[in-house]
């Protein structure tokens, strides 16, 4: 587990991280979401033990993690931008870090190479961007850490890729309970992986959420009342975060389960009623609105 | 088999992305042992084709020490071990500098001490391995070309030491440079900077305090300046390289082993701090502790105003105010470009103005110290009771040597080096109240002569100055009297004085004689008097002091002759030492002073009309002229004449050093003496010179610069 406790970070005089706690669980994926500049990379950097918060501690398995080579044998970090040696191929990249990782998986590297069609003994400079991401990612998860931390990596990935790597994160998971961590700007992008989500702003934590509970607890309900008497006895005393009316059509986002509002809906007399399930997007939206944020103006645009 | 991440695995990987690095230490030291063995040895053999070395044993001796010098210590070190520990340095920890490279480096499971510590330890031995291979492959081939020498090979060992030393040395402050700075580009200034700021500080300091301070006394301070480790090694290697003994070379280094050794380690423990508080977001800044900005910019920019004001004051010829300003303005000048370079903004040049402001205070009050003599330099003077004892260097020029018994050979010393030495002077007071009595003034004196002082203080310090004293002044002379009459200063400036001299003479295997001469007739004496002359003359030199030095001329002067003349030692006669004149009387060496006209065949005098610092011309008919006057020369053959001249001349070689103003300087006098005199002058004629004020009008007119000339 990963605690991340009251951390600060200012460069320049410019507070980058403001005071973040999070708790990171194991063999869950963990979503770090936000801006441009909003510190995900800075709590990455800070959680593998690159930077040294000002203020505020970060546990990982309850060790320190900053100049402690002993918690860094759990984590694999992959950089916005990874760094590979000047003149590299993935041979070489391979046995580097095979020199530094106890249980960095050899065969399963270059089988997963294979599979992703990266030429061993291609010089990593001519790769395209998405490959050098691929490539980084490969030997993170080979490298067998329990913790894979990666800023922006699964952004710009094909879908193919992705599902790629989804894929091998997974089997990773179910196999030897790894934990990935990954940054992004974009919630599309993390919707279909993540199973826990941090929303960072301007430095600060806007919401540390379960993927799960969050779909559980937030629905989306398409109805047509034969009545605005029936659409009050329908709605009474529901957490009613949201509410659009075409026409007679109204749409609906409540805070409650799906058999709560089947429950309720079934007394009610309607011409049409629809549970639909939420988009992590439509969620985000709804939660931040809630607290006062234009979402999309933060991380959809 | 290499275990995982164990500090060999780490020190392979590292190795792998530095082997260029690797290739450029090897190709150096391949050219800077083999290759220049190899250039040596060719031009002593081009030389020996040439016929240079007429004997097959100069050729032998030629190429022992060609290879004992490219071997041994050599001036190329200088610039290629510096370039070698920089680029070391620099390419190992340049990851500190890319913001991607310290992502991946610091997120692995490798320990910022493991990381230091493989870097460090491969950039040394990138250093010594290829160093050590090199060395031994020119050891070979100067073995096998029968060129090796067991000084070459023991100078050979020397020199690694030294040249590692060096190496730690630069190699450390590179990586301090590396550690306090966050581009490649800022790393290269902080280098020269800390390489060389010291130096250029001392040396515009010190050119400074030379053209301000009046008192400023070169004579007894190091001859160098190093606050260089750069200029420290090329000046230590010119030393060592003149030598002449194993010896010498050995009891010159070992205090700069010691003293190397301290500074590199100070170095590493200061750059291994830095390395642990370095953050790892200082990647592309110019300075990776933002504390530190102010105080370098603050340093820099003021050693900047110190080299504008040194070049300024020159440039405008000793302009103080044009100095000042141009001090200051070089000093701000210096702040906005490196708050320019700090921000990476041309526009950021007006931030941090109170650092900018705080650098050109200091450089004002620097001027101020030097041109209103804040802390009273000039005007220092001892109390007495703090002196343990004074060295003076009043003059005359004398030869000083040493006896290397290991080499077997002279060493000579500068006259500063051996007054340092020798001379301990215990009349403080004399010295202090001469010293005192001089200030403030520096003109307008009749016998101006310039004295060194270095005193010695009791706190164990050395403080050196330079003072002006009348020797022609009442008050001066008895002061003098107390300075020189001591046995003190006759054992310090006297060579002789030394109780075992002639042993040492004697023990040097090599051809020496004495000899005595009145300035025209010299005569050799036995060797085997050498004992009972020195002692003689030191006993007559006990009634010598200044009154009688300025009131009274040698009569004569006694020589050791070394080495065919090459080292000396000149003693001044004077009539009242009866002691040494009668050894002299003896063995028929003494003859009066004075000249015997029936002995003189004619006189030349010359008038060089010389001309002053002033711009005129010091004839007796003072004419000043503009354009360079040729010398005028008449030859005197009447005998009332020649007995006119002949009063009022005096050998030119005896040393009147102390007499204000004994001769006339512009004025020559040769004497040609007759072949069939009764005396055995030594040669067909002698210089002599006028006594001060005393040229016969006749020569007077003869010899005076007209339109006939």
């Amino acid at each position: 587990m990963i605690e991340i406790y009251n951390v600060t970070k200012t460069f320049d005089n410019i507070k980058a991280v403001d005071a973040v706690s999070v708790v990171i669980k194991e063999n869950t994926v963990f979503g770090l979401i936000g801006t441009n500049g909003a510190g995900k990379s800075t709590v990455l950097r800070m959680v593998t033990g690159v930077l040294k918060p000002d203020e505020g501690s970060i546990a990982v398995d309850n060790m320190p993690v900053y100049d402690n080579a002993e918690t860094k044998k759990r984590m694999f970090f992959i950089a916005d931008e990874p760094y590979f040696f000047t003149g590299a191929n993935a041979v070489t990249m391979e046995r580097y870090y095979s020199s530094i990782y106890e249980e960095f998986g050899k065969e399963e590297y270059y089988e997963y190479l294979k599979k992703f069609n990266l030429e061993e003994s291609r010089k990593i400079s001519t790769f395209s961007k998405g490959m050098k991401k691929q490539l980084a990612l490969l030997l993170g998860i080979c490298s067998h850490t329990k913790y894979l931390l990666c800023d922006e990596t699964f952004d710009g990935l094909d879908p193919v890729m992705r599902q790629g790597i989804k894929s091998i994160l997974a089997k990773e998971m179910e196999e030897r309970g790894l934990t990935p961590v990954i940054a992004s700007h974009n919630l599309r992008e993390l919707e279909d992986i993540c199973d826990h989500v941090g929303l960072l702003h301007r430095g600060g934590v806007l919401l540390s959420r379960d993927l799960e509970d969050m779909k559980c607890n937030i629905q989306k309900v398409q109805c047509v009342f034969t009545s605005a008497e029936e659409e009050v006895k329908a709605l009474g005393g529901m957490d009613l975060l949201k509410k659009e009316q075409r026409g007679s059509l109204c749409t609906f986002t409540v805070r409650s389960t799906k058999e709560e509002i089947m429950a309720r809906f079934a007394t009610v007399d309607t011409v049409f009623f629809e549970v639909l399930p939420l988009s992590l997007e439509e969620i985000f939206i709804s939660e931040t609105e809630v607290v006062g944020y234009d979402i999309k103006k933060l991380i959809l645009s | 088999m290499t275990s995982k991440n164990s500090f060999l695995a780490n020190s392979k990987e590292n190795y792998k992305r530095r082997i260029w690095v690797l290739a450029v230490s090897i190709l150096g030291q391949l050219v800077l042992y083999p290759g220049v063995l190899t250039v040596y040895l060719s031009r002593i053999r081009f030389w020996n084709a040439d016929g240079v070395y007429n004997m097959p044993e100069l050729y032998k001796m030629a190429l022992q020490g060609a290879a004992t010098d490219a071997l041994g210590f050599q001036p190329f070190g200088a610039y290629l071990i510096m370039f070698l520990a920089i680029l070391i340095a620099v390419q190992g920890f340049s990851y500190l500098y890319d913001r991607k490279k310290v992502d991946m480096y610091y997120s692995v499971p490798v320990s910022s001490k493991r990381r230091f510590v493989v870097i460090y330890v491969n950039g040394l031995m990138m250093y010594i391995i290829p160093a050590l291979a090199s060395i031994l492959i020119a050891v070979i081939m100067a073995a096998v070309q029968g060129s090796l020498t067991i000084r070459g090979a023991a100078e050979c060992g020397l020199a690694i030491l030294f040249n590692l030393l060096y190496f730690l040395i630069v190699y450390h402050t590179a990586i301090l440079a590396v550690m306090l700075t966050g581009n490649v580009v800022i790393t290269g200034f902080a280098v020269f900077i800390f390489l060389f700021i010291g130096y250029v500080a001392l040396v515009t300091g010190n050119a400074l305090a030379g053209n301000f301070f009046k008192t400023k006394c070169p004579y007894f301070e190091e001859s160098y300046l190093t606050g260089s480790i750069f200029v420290e090694y090329s000046v230590k290697v010119s030393s060592l390289k003149h030598a002449s003994s194993l010896s010498e070379i050995v009891r010159n280094i070992l205090p700069v082993y010691g003293k190397w050794f301290v500074s590199a380690l100070l170095l590493l423990a200061f750059a291994y701090l830095c390395y642990r508080k370095r953050p790892a977001e200082a990647a592309g800044k110019a300075m990776a502790f933002s504390t530190l900005k102010p105080f370098v910019k603050i340093v820099v920019s003021v050693v900047t105003g110190l080299v504008a004001g040194w070049l300024i004051y020159d440039a405008t010829c000793y302009n103080a105010w044009i100095t000042a300003l141009g001090m200051i303005c070089g000093t701000l000048l210096c702040s906005i470009v490196m708050e320019a370079i700090y921000e990476a903004d041309v526009r950021g040049v007006f931030r941090h103005l109170i650092s900018t402001g705080i650098g050109a205070a200091a450089i004002g009050f620097i001027f101020c110290i030097f041109q209103f003599d804040l802390f009273g330099y000039d005007s220092y003077v001892p109390d007495a009771d703090e002196v343990e004892s004074v060295a003076l260097d009043l003059g005359p020029y004398q030869n000083y040597w040493e006896w290397d018994d290991a080499a077997e050979s002279v060493s000579y010393m500068m006259d500063s080096e051996y007054l340092r030495k020798h001379m301990f002077l215990t009349d403080v007071d004399a010295v202090c109240e001469l010293a005192r009595k001089s200030q403030g003034i520096y003109t307008d004196m009749e016998d101006r002569r310039g004295i060194n002082v270095l005193y010695r203080l009791k706190s164990g310090k050395e403080v050196s100055r330079r003072f002006w004293v009348d020797f022609a002044d009442e008050t001066n002379r008895e002061l003098l009297d107390r300075v020189i009459g001591t046995e003190a200063y006759r054992t310090g400036f006297y060579m002789i004085s030394q109780e075992n001299i002639n042993t040492v003479i004697s023990e040097m295997k090599r051809e020496w004689g004495i000899s005595y001469t009145n300035g025209a007739i010299s005569t050799d004496l036995p060797v085997s008097e050498s004992e009972r002359l020195r002692e003689m003359w030191l006993k007559d030199m006990e009634q010598f002091n200044f009154t009688m030095a300025g009131s009274e001329k040698p009569c004569g002067e006694l020589s050791w002759q070394i080495i065919n003349g090459h080292v000396r030692m000149e003693l001044p006669v004077y009539e009242s030492f009866t002691n040494t004149i009668s050894v002299l009387e003896e063995y028929q060496a003494y003859y009066p002073v004075e000249l015997r006209v029936e002995d003189i065949l004619s006189m030349e005098v010359t008038n060089w009309h010389n001309q002053q610092e002033n711009g005129t011309w010091t004839t007796y008919e003072a004419v000043r002229v503009d354009e360079p006057v040729s010398p005028v020369t008449a030859e005197f053959t009447d005998p009332e004449e020649i007995a006119q001249i002949a009063e009022n001349i005096y050998p030119g070689s005896l040393d009147t050093f102390w007499m204000s103003n004994a001769f006339e300087s512009g004025y020559e006098v040769v004497v040609t003496f007759k072949t069939d005199s009764a005396y055995p002058y030594n040669r067909g004629y002698t210089d002599y010179s006028f006594l001060s004020g005393q040229i016969p009008d006749f020569v007077l007119e003869k010899t005076a610069y007209g339109e006939n000339n």
